[in-house]
């Protein structure tokens, strides 16, 4: 398989939970499954959407994603080879069905390629592969220090540059190619505006020239013709810097503008997965329809059949047994009250996690 | 309007509340009177105006002068015919030794112990939070009074003791702020930039408490000027100094006689003080407050 096209992430069964702690001895009394099991790869150069309504782990999935919180569970590949990746898989089910022969070398393995096994001083020293862009356009940036030193910060942890002019001219490249006015370098965040402050978060994301950027919500919190702006220069340094993008949102006509493949999730784990297109043309499951059905269209003339969800989204501590969504779902069968539906490829590269398809 | 606006640019946060605070008349006042007063403690190393005799010296035909009866003793003396004014110029000294000393005791634990607590949770946090609430627990009078019984009764003895039983209360609001730190998305970028905890620590939360500190070390000197007092009229200061506490311990035995020069220049001198002293730490607190930044 050529570089170009192989993945250049793949994250199997990554679990995030919380424990909640109750008494006076903080016994552990349940969980918070914020992320229950999701698996899903992101090919090099193109962007991956994550959808779902507020509470559903979205954000959460993220940030454990790149081991800003410890996950529970799950194995991580950043730019490893498949070959390598298959390998592993291999001895993971022959270790974990029993047999024990290459016990050893599955954990060499993972010591070296899983990024959820590597070592402290090892898993920072990757971290400058993979950055994150934030959803706050107010709370990511520390306003005691101003904006220079804010998108030098990644170049000054790894030491990347070998004089002070150096480090202002790329500070001065970053902010020039994100589109803010070099002349501001000494300025503070409270000088700027949302838009502007998007901005300084992709350029100190992409101070150490990392491979993948997680987009958290960037645009949610800002006005519409300013995220058209953000939209358009993320795409635009896409491109330019070869970068591929993990996007979470809540908002799916930004999704379907913006991605290539998308992955629908609900309660901790994803429901469907496919390409944009056959996403949205094709929506095998209740809750995807649901949640396109709720896309406003800017046409008055246009008559809609808005499928409306009951109720909220259940708590993660408790969630329903069987298929998660089967309390709020139009065609809820007995199997979906019993057990919990795997996610099956219905049609090649498109995925859904439902009873009806069976 | 133009002006206004480049007069705030490029400008730190910090620099702005300072602009905040010199436009605070009344607590540039108080800063003033500070001021006098440190200058005052340092006067009373020297002999300014034959003070060293005015306050140590026996002067038996004079005593129990009258406030403001004689220009030579305008607070009035005590029962050796001393100065009491020139004895609480002195006792400024000691007051402020406490308070600076404590403050420098108190405020490098406080801060160490609340960020590793709240920074890493977990078990660090439980054993410290056991440790603060065990200190919480005992009334500080008793572990100062029990810490100088053992150690010996110096000022430096008594500000170690004031230093380790009073930096709970800032060293919980120092958990609390890291608690709430931890999960700021620019600490989680500084992070994910392979930021070390150190970096995270000092760089990106530590400024977010400075304010904390600050006022706490200014309002410090309020509850260390009273604590010696009390002390002091325990019996448990230093006999011979004149401190502000040794001065009302005095006057204890004469107030009764009508006698109230002791107790009059210590609690004027202790009032204006901390008054000075409480008006500009709130007002320090109120220009550092980034919520009430539009206000002032």
């Amino acid at each position: 398989m050529n570089e170009k096209n192989r993945n250049l992430l793949e994250v199997y069964d990554l679990k995030k939970h919380f424990p909640v702690k109750a008494g006076i001895f903080r016994r552990t009394v349940g969980q918070v499954k914020a992320v229950d099991g999701i698996s899903f790869s992101i090919e090099r150069g193109k962007t991956f959407g994550l959808v779902g309504e507020s509470g559903c782990g979205k954000t959460t999935a993220g940030r454990t994603l790149i081991a800003l919180y410890e996950p529970t569970d799950g194995e991580m590949f950043f730019d490893v080879a498949p070959e390598i990746i298959a390998r592993m898989r291999e001895l993971e089910r022959q270790v974990r069905s029993g047999d024990l022969t290459h016990e050893a070398e599955w954990r060499e393995l993972k010591a070296r390629h899983d990024i959820y096994s590597f070592g402290k001083k090892e898993l920072r020293a990757a971290r400058s592969d993979f950055q994150m862009m934030f959803q706050d356009p107010f709370g990511s940036l520390n306003p005691r220090i101003p904006v220079g030193d804010i998108i030098a910060e990644g170049l000054d942890i790894h030491k990347v540059y070998e004089s002070k002019n150096q480090r202002k001219e790329r500070v001065e490249y970053l902010m020039e190619a994100t589109g803010l006015d070099p002349s501001y370098i000494n300025r503070y965040p409270h000088e700027f505006s949302g838009g502007q402050r998007q901005r300084i978060g992709i350029a100190r994301a992409l101070a150490l020239e990392p491979k993948l950027l997680v987009l958290d919500e960037p645009v949610s919190a800002l006005d519409v013709s300013i995220q058209v702006q953000i939209l358009e220069l993320l795409n635009r340094l896409k491109s330019e810097l070869d970068l591929t993008y993990l996007f979470i949102a809540h908002d799916l006509s930004v999704v379907e503008y913006f991605s290539d493949e998308v992955a629908v999730m609900y309660l901790g784990r994803i429901v469907e997965i496919a390409d944009r297109t056959s996403l949205y043309e094709n929506r095998f499951h209740p809750y995807t329809k649901a949640l396109i059905s709720a896309v406003p269209v800017p046409d008055p003339e246009t008559k809609r059949r808005r499928i409306l969800l009951e109720g909220d989204v259940p708590s993660p501590i408790n969630p329903p047994p069987g298929c998660h969504f089967h309390p709020r779902c139009a065609q809820c069968m007995d199997r979906c009250r019993k057990e919990m539906p795997p996610l099956k490829e219905i049609r090649p590269g498109h995925k859904a996690a439902c009873w009806l398809y069976e | 309007m133009a002006d206004t606006a480049n007069k705030y640019k490029g400008k730190t946060p910090f620099q702005l509340s300072l602009m905040r605070l010199g436009r605070n008349r009344g607590a540039m006042l108080c800063l003033a009177v500070v001021v006098l007063y440190i200058l005052m403690a340092f006067v009373s190393f020297s002999d300014w105006g034959g003070l060293q005799g005015k306050a140590h010296d026996f002067d038996l035909d004079h005593r129990f002068v009258k406030p403001f009866t004689d220009p030579s003793h305008i607070f009035g003396t005590d029962s050796f015919g001393r100065d009491v004014f020139a004895r609480a110029v002195i006792g400024t000294r000691i007051a402020l030794f406490l308070g600076f000393t404590t403050g420098l005791i108190m405020i490098p634990l406080a801060i160490v112990l609340g960020a590793l607590s709240g920074y890493y949770g977990g078990w660090v946090d439980d054993i410290i939070i056991y440790v603060m609430t065990v200190i919480y627990s005992i009334p500080g009078l008793l572990i100062i009074m029990s810490l100088v019984q053992v150690m010996g009764a110096s000022f430096l003895v008594i500000a170690f003791a004031f230093g380790v039983t009073g930096w709970v209360g800032l060293g919980r609001v120092i958990r609390g702020a890291f608690i709430q730190a931890r999960e700021y998305e620019y600490v989680l970028a500084a992070k994910n930039l392979g930021a070390s905890d150190g970096r995270i620590i000092f760089r990106h939360i530590v400024p977010n408490v400075t304010h904390f500190v600050i006022v706490r070390f200014v309002l410090n000197f309020v509850s260390v000027i009273k604590s010696e007092v009390t002390l002091a009229y325990v019996g448990l200061s230093i006999i011979g100094v004149p401190s502000w506490g040794n001065m009302i311990d005095l006057s204890k035995t004469e107030i009764m006689a009508g006698n109230w020069q002791n107790m009059l220049a210590p609690t004027v001198f202790m009032f204006l003080f901390l008054v000075a002293l409480n008006i500009f730490g709130d007002a320090l607190r109120d220009a550092l407050d980034p919520k009430l930044k539009n206000v002032l």
